[in-house]
Parts: structure tokens; sequence; C-alpha cells
């Protein structure tokens, strides 16, 4: 089985090298491609002078295509297995095993990295958690399924899901969506348990301005996929 | 409608129908983006020649006043022009992202190319620090 870790990044010069070197000492089952998404900082620099595997986008394109980007180059190089992987440290490449394991343990398509199962380690702020609560809810009250994490960026798929995703990735805050699409197209999606550091350098993505509108649109976008379904 | 208003209604439109065919004759605009606004300009001179069209309009619609229907017109033109310009837009984003990640994928195939070929990367660290430069300065 030829496994892959996908490290989407943008501005991530001072997390780069010690995310690579985790999965390198910790995972080292797994290969890693970094897709850099028009930094413009010295992540690049560091790339290719620590002679790293990285897929270098012209323009900034956002963390869905940068994502999507992976899942490609995954497919071209005929991966059995792809992890979505942060760049920034969050993320802790001890975990990748255990995930994969559950994988084939329960012939699931998609497994979730979950800071809530056991409520260990890093669990963002309160506010932050109503809000992935709430989509959490509204995922289970469409699709049957509950998913506690619902937009956690540590998630590993398998090659059916891959080539989905090369075909239709949703392009901005796609971590829900993501889950709700994959529901719906009845694709086996399971949880594991890790715990998650909190963010040594860089901004989320997400800052608390635009996290009432981000709550609007990624709820909007799950409704509007679940009609998909007619 | 006295004749002074509906002279300057109709020579401005014609003007901006002439200037967009100008733009599309040169190549600098496509057709398919003109369409609505020549569509609109056309309407709007048609109404200028033909006033009592507006009263007639405003009674279908059950528009008490015939300058609220012309609003009420304009708006809906408006709105429908710009929804199709987002609908295009959408279009071009998801093209462009796609041809983004192609060429990311295709220049990572080609310098490891011509690194098997060459023994080295160095051209593939020179072209990405000039793209880095590139990021900056659009910043």
């Amino acid at each position: 089985m030829k496994k892959i870790v996908i490290i989407p990044a943008y501005n991530e010069q001072n997390n780069i090298i010690n995310v690579i070197r985790d999965i390198q000492t910790n995972a080292p089952g797994f290969d890693y491609v970094i897709i850099n998404d028009g930094s413009t900082d010295d992540t690049i620099c560091l790339c290719i002078e620590n002679g790293l595997n990285v897929v270098n986008l012209p323009v900034n394109l956002g963390i869905g295509a940068c994502v999507q980007t992976g899942y490609i180059y995954a497919l071209e190089n005929e991966y059995d297995v792809a992890v979505q992987f942060d760049g920034d440290g969050q993320h802790e490449a001890k975990y990748l095993d255990k995930m994969y394991d559950a994988m084939i343990k329960t012939g699931s398509d998609m497994v979730i990295g979950s800071r809530y199962l056991d409520k260990n380690g890093f669990q963002s702020t309160v506010l932050r958690r109503i809000g992935i609560r709430m989509l959490s809810e509204l995922i289970k009250l469409l699709h049957k399924q509950e998913i506690k994490d619902v937009t956690s960026g540590l998630r590993m798929v398998n090659k059916k899901l891959m080539a989905v995703f090369g075909e239709y990735y949703p392009y901005d805050y796609p971590e829900p969506e993501t889950i709700a699409f994959c529901m719906r197209k009845n694709f086996k999606i399971t949880e594991v348990p890790v715990t998650m550091r909190p963010r040594t350098e860089g901004d989320s993505s997400i800052d608390r301005i635009q996290s009432i509108y981000y709550m609007l649109k990624v709820s909007f976008s799950i409704i509007i996929d679940y009609f998909k379904r007619l | 409608m006295d004749l002074l208003t509906k002279t300057w209604i109709i020579v401005l439109s014609v003007s901006i129908i002439i200037y967009l065919f100008e733009k599309i004759r040169k190549q600098k605009y496509i057709v398919k983006f003109s369409m609505p606004w020549f569509l609109t300009f056309l309407i709007i001179i048609i109404l200028a020649v033909f006033p009592s069209l507006i009263d007639k309009i405003a009674f279908v619609l059950g528009i008490k006043e015939p300058t609220n229907a012309i609003f009420f017109i304009a708006i809906g033109i408006l709105v429908n022009n710009i929804i199709n310009l987002s609908f295009s837009m959408s279009e071009s984003k998801k093209q462009s992202i796609r041809m983004a990640q192609e060429i990311a994928l295709l220049k990572k195939d080609i310098f490891e190319m011509n690194g098997e070929m060459n023994g080295e990367i160095k051209i593939s660290r020179e072209v990405a620090l000039i793209e880095n430069n590139v990021h900056r300065r659009e910043r």
C-alpha cells in the first residue's frame, strides 16, 4: 500500500520543516507532498533548500483547491491512501498509523482525526467549539450520522475518494461540506480520537470577525449539498 | 417626455453602443459578455422613441406611476446582468483553478525530468525563487 501525506502550506516558514521531520520520524511508512499555495514568505525557499517534495502553485488558490491539488498528485502517482495534514504543526504524525489501522479494520473510505472523542489536548476556543457542534448537529440532522470534529483538517481517504475529490472539492472552508458530501454519496466515514496541538505560529485561516460569516456559508453549503441528492 | 430629454437619452445610449462595438472590434471585449448590455441599451432607445410603451408596461405591471415602472424595469435588467456576470466569474474561477493546478503539477514533472537528466535541480530552485519574489511584489 502506497501512502502519502498531503500538506497544504500557506506562509508556514516557521512550521514546515518541523512538520516534515515529525512525519519522517513518527510515520515512516508515509510519503509526503507539500502543496505551497503561493506563500509570500520563505516557505518555498525552505522546501527547495532542504530538498523537500513540493508542488508549487503559481498563484494562491485557497485551502480547498490547494488540498485538491494534493489529491490529484496522489492519484497521478498511484497512491492507495492519502492523508490531509496541516502544515502549521497542529497535527501529530504519530496518529497516522492508528488512523490507517482504523481505515483497514472498519473498511472506511474516510477516517477523520477527531479532537472531541477523547477530549484530550487542545480543544479550541469555546465559541469555536459551539460553532463546530452546530455544524455537527446540522450534518447529523441531514445525514443521520454524527461526526464530532467536522472541521478537523486531519483526514485520511482511500483511492476511491481520492478520485472523487480530484473531480470535485469545495473551494473555501471545505472540511464540513466534504463530510456532508461523502455521506450523501454513501461513503463510510469513521472518527478516530487524536490530540492536536495549539498552533504555535501563524494564524488560523478563520479570524473572529469572519467566523459568523463562516458559519453561515458552511451551513448554507451543507444544505445546498443535501439538495444535490434530488 | 420632452424632445431634449429624448435626444439626450438616445444620444447617450447610441454612443455607449458604439463604444462597446468598438471594444469588440478591437478584440478587447467578448461578444458573449456584451450581449446583455447591447440589449439593455436597445430597450432604452425603444422606450425613449415610444414613451407611450412605458405607460402600457406600468399598467400591465399594476404600477401607478410610469416613472416607478421605469425604475423597476431598470433595476430588473441590471440585477439580471450582474447575476450573469457572477455566473461567468464562477466559471472563470473554476477554470483558472484547474489550470493553476495543472501547471503546478506539470512543472514539478518537468523539473524532476530535468533534474534526472542534469543530475541537479538548480533550475527548479531558481525558477521557484523568482516566482516567490513575484508573489511578494503582488502583495
